[in-house]
């Protein structure tokens, strides 16, 4: 029965023109960046890549994981529970026989899985084009670790979304709060870490690390730092990278959000009553 | 045999009180139709039986189940809600599918449910193609899909033509034939009227009335015959010398004679006993002036 619950919330997200635009916009960045990288010609830029050419899979990995993968999650999980408040259709499901409880997590799972699937998207995407574009990628076997940190951080602000959608019940005004906290939060992030360097009192460094962003964000990043030879690509990209955190802070912060903000949601959820929908 | 029942149900929405104290009944092979004027509290009344909102107080029973906590009983309840609002991006054929996944019920089902509205055409448009009157029809089907012993409608007239409102006359006459309990608000008083076993009259989220839709034009209108004769001066005549006659109502061809009591058949003794021609004589059942009476004698309270 969850597994009906969750083809249908993909259909529905599918359905949305909002997600479908998404991923066109997906296809066109991963496609833009690669052909951006490989006909800009001059004798600085291939000075610069050309170190770096085995290994440009990771841009392509990486670089939606500052901003668009977010914004993506956002869009998904804030209409996830909220449009079907708004069109009235939450009683079609909650006259079966079937919990709230199950009726969330479906929808949850559904709209993650999408989420999911659009980064995988992606991913193909980013390693086919190096490869084509820039030779044999090499280093390869760190990207299942990569991919995995990128899906588990992206679950921040998919959580926020998701509660915001539930507690607002207005899609598009749950959409501006998830998004505005995750740019808030960037903005402020960003602040904390400059007044952290002039002051050199490190409490503005740890404020920073504490907000919702910076374990949304960093997780792939540390853990790329890894991966030899991909600090020039890691610098480029890092939203954060004066920040002195460890990849637990980031993992902790992850759950830590991810689970406040579920938990809200379905006390939520199991708890308010469902209204008439007014046309 | 009792298969729904809310009990001392109230809820409260800020300053106003929705509903106040309401118990309500519905037996099986039984349609029951709530009645009253708009934010009388039948919707939030429906929607608490539905679990979709909780009360402050009272109890619900569908079919002896808790539908707060014991969520299978939704397999044996069928509910259209008011101006049903369904997935816009299915077709009325996957809607029915899922629906029959979720209630656990046999996808051959769909056929039958779809051919029991008049949907097969139409099946496989999408939704959001409808008309109102389409929508009205799946969402009956979807409603329909499994044989359910229970079956709660919110206004399922809204929006319909006059064919769906026969062929869904035929269907619930079916259904209770069968022994299907059927629970309906509805501001359509002429299908409640040819509908309903049992009508109870909401006002201001308190029950005002209960009884049939005979008793509550009894209660509401008096006893008011209608009759047609041809010896217009011999029956008037008569009508001057009976003590219970209240007042007699010219109109057209017919007359109107309000009792004091329920004397019908005192009345049309006397008329065939007089030599009256009696062409035709029945008890007026105009229910929407009953409910019109009804809301007044509500207010006035």
């Amino acid at each position: 029965m969850m597994w009906d619950l969750i083809s249908y919330e993909l259909r529905r997200s599918v359905a949305r023109k909002k997600v479908i635009s998404l991923i066109a916009i997906t296809v066109l960045f991963e496609v833009g960046v690669y052909v951006a990288l490989s006909q800009v010609r001059s004798p600085r830029i291939e000075e610069l890549i050309a170190p770096i050419s085995p290994i440009l899979w990771l841009a392509g990995v990486l670089l939606p994981q500052s901003l668009l993968l977010h914004f993506i999650a956002i869009s998904i999980a804030s209409g996830s529970l909220s449009e079907e408040y708004e069109q009235g259709t939450v009683d079609f499901f909650l006259t079966k026989s079937i919990t709230r409880l199950k009726f969330g997590l479906s929808k949850l799972a559904g709209g993650y899985i999408l989420v999911i699937g659009i980064y995988l998207l992606m991913v193909l995407l980013a390693v086919t084009l190096s490869e084509l574009l820039f030779g044999t990628q090499i280093e390869l076997q760190f990207l299942p670790g990569l991919v995995g940190s990128v899906i588990f951080s992206s679950l921040t602000f998919f959580s926020v979304a998701f509660m915001s959608g539930e507690l607002l019940r207005r899609s598009s005004l749950a959409f501006l709060v998830s998004s505005s906290v995750l740019i808030g939060s960037i903005l402020i992030g960003a602040v904390l870490v400059f007044v952290a360097r002039l002051t050199n009192d490190p409490v503005f460094n740890s404020i920073a690390i504490a907000l919702p962003s910076w374990g949304a964000t960093e997780l792939p990043f540390l853990y790329a730092g890894t991966i030899p030879n991909a600090s020039l690509i890691v610098q480029a990209l890092e939203i954060f990278p004066a920040i002195p955190g460890t990849g637990i802070d980031a993992v902790v912060l992850t759950l830590g959000y991810s689970s406040i903000s579920l938990i809200l949601a379905f006390m939520s959820l199991l708890s308010r009553d469902i209204p008439k929908r007014v046309p | 045999m009792e298969t729904l029942r809310a009990e001392n149900i109230a809820k409260r929405y800020g300053n106003k009180q929705a509903l106040d104290g309401v118990t309500v009944s519905a037996e099986g092979g039984m349609i029951t139709a709530i009645l009253g004027p708009n934010g009388a509290g039948k919707t939030t009344l429906i929607r608490i039986m539905m679990s979709l909102i909780h009360p402050d107080r009272g109890r619900v029973s569908l079919l002896g189940m808790d539908p707060f906590r014991e969520k299978d009983v939704f397999k044996r309840v069928g509910y259209v809600q008011e101006l049903p609002n369904l997935p816009p991006f299915l077709t009325g054929r996957e809607l029915l599918e899922l629906s029959a996944k979720l209630k656990g019920v046999d996808r051959n089902d769909v056929r039958r449910a779809l051919e029991l509205v008049g949907m097969t055409e139409n099946a496989d448009k999408k939704i959001a193609k409808y008309s109102k009157g389409m929508i009205q029809r799946i969402a009956l089907a979807e409603a329909l899909l499994g044989n359910p012993e229970l079956l709660v409608m919110d206004e399922p007239n809204v929006g319909t033509d006059p064919i769906l409102n026969l062929r869904m006359r035929d269907v619930l006459n079916e259904l209770t034939r069968s022994g299907v309990t059927v629970l309906m608000t509805s501001h359509e008083l002429e299908e409640v009227k040819k509908l309903a076993h049992k009508v109870i009259f909401i006002y201001r989220g308190k029950i005002f009335f209960s009884g049939t839709t005979e008793e509550l034009v009894l209660r509401f209108l008096g006893v008011r015959v209608i009759l047609e004769t041809p010896d217009r001066e011999q029956f008037l005549a008569l009508m001057k010398g009976l003590d219970y006659v209240k007042s007699v109502e010219e109109r057209r061809d017919k007359y109107v004679v309000e009792l004091s009591r329920d004397a019908r058949e005192e009345l049309l003794r006397e008329l065939v006993l007089g030599g009256v021609r009696i062409r035709s004589f029945y008890l007026d059942q105009d229910l929407e002036q009953a409910y019109e009476r009804a809301i007044k004698e509500a207010e006035a309270r």
